[in-house]
């Protein structure tokens, strides 16, 4: 059986017109809806920012003036505990639900829909996840270093404000959450 | 008996409503860009000082700058997360307003029809 030049056109109007209802209606329907963009607020990842936030300042203020890896056994349950502390913070923050970002799809400026989280370049994740990550890497290097040599005034003071750097990104941004 | 759906009053209340949303916002967001600006430079200067004093090693730098560059990376993230609830908020709010103008109007022409607002749509 073939299909006539007149049927195929018939075909790709009838295609045309449904798909410019599909635009029409769903444009309609997401433009009355309140929309969420950004994951909840989450009381129970503040708390927990603030207080291993706490605990670490105590860490640095312990070994501000430069430590020696001689007294290292002291520290480092410290050092454990906190690493340990952010870590299950980050894996918090990564299991929370993140909405799609529909209204940037609608105005053009989001990635397409059905783009692969892996090639989305920004906020993949909450943006505070990353730092909280980076404070596990600083927490590391400090320990590792500490273990190994002498863990100098210098790069204790460097490794600080690295460490507040990222603490602040991360409580903004879990901060901002609460609307 | 006067039209109850006003333009004029429903657009100063969005205007209203979009002033609070971003006044707040924007100064929080200064000051945090402020905080972060000057702490990722003085960083930056840091680095360079403890490697002319001798403070850090190679190894020690190579982190130092690594370091630096995924925490700008970080700054900017959370810059466009702040940016994109802030999006929300105000897209928020226009809807709230107009969504509860039509609903009200409808409601003083004692017509049984509600103009629904859905909640927001679940996280996928």
């Amino acid at each position: 059986m073939t299909i006539s030049r007149q049927e195929t056109n018939n075909l790709s109007n009838a295609k045309l017109i449904f798909g410019f209802f599909a635009v029409v209606v769903t444009l309609i329907i997401l433009s009355g809806r309140a929309i969420k963009l950004a994951p909840d607020y989450d009381t129970s990842i503040i708390d927990g920012l603030t207080k291993a936030n706490e605990q670490t300042l105590i860490l640095f203020a312990r070994v501000s003036s430069g430590v020696s890896s001689n007294s290292y056994s002291k520290r480092e349950k410290a050092y454990n505990t906190q690493i340990g502390k952010f870590e299950a913070i980050a894996i918090q923050i990564e299991a929370r639900p993140l909405p799609r970002s529909r209204i940037q799809q609608v105005f053009g400026i989001g990635p397409p829909i059905g783009t692969e989280p892996k090639d989305l370049p920004v906020l993949e994740d909450a943006p505070s996840l990353q730092p909280v990550q980076e404070i596990v890497f600083i927490l590391t290097r400090m320990q590792n270093q500490d273990r190994t040599r002498r863990l100098s005034h210098g790069a204790i003071a460097g490794l600080k404000s690295a460490y507040k750097l990222s603490i602040d990104q991360a409580l903004t941004y879990e901060k901002a959450l609460e609307r | 008996m006067p039209h109850p759906f006003d333009p004029a009053k429903i657009g100063q209340e969005i205007v209203d409503a979009l002033n609070g949303i971003l006044k707040d916002d924007v100064t929080r967001y200064v000051d945090f860009a402020e905080r972060q600006s000057i702490g990722l430079a003085k960083q930056g200067a840091w680095i360079a000082e403890a490697t002319i004093e001798g403070e850090i090693d190679t190894n020690d730098r190579q982190w130092f700058l690594e370091n630096l560059e995924r925490m700008t990376k970080n700054f900017a993230r959370v810059v466009v997360g702040l940016t994109v609830l802030t999006i929300e908020k105000a897209w928020n709010a226009i809807v709230g307003v107009l969504w509860g103008a039509v609903n009200s109007a409808l409601k003083a022409a004692k017509l049984p029809i509600r103009v629904p607002m859905p909640d927001a749509p679940a996280p996928s």
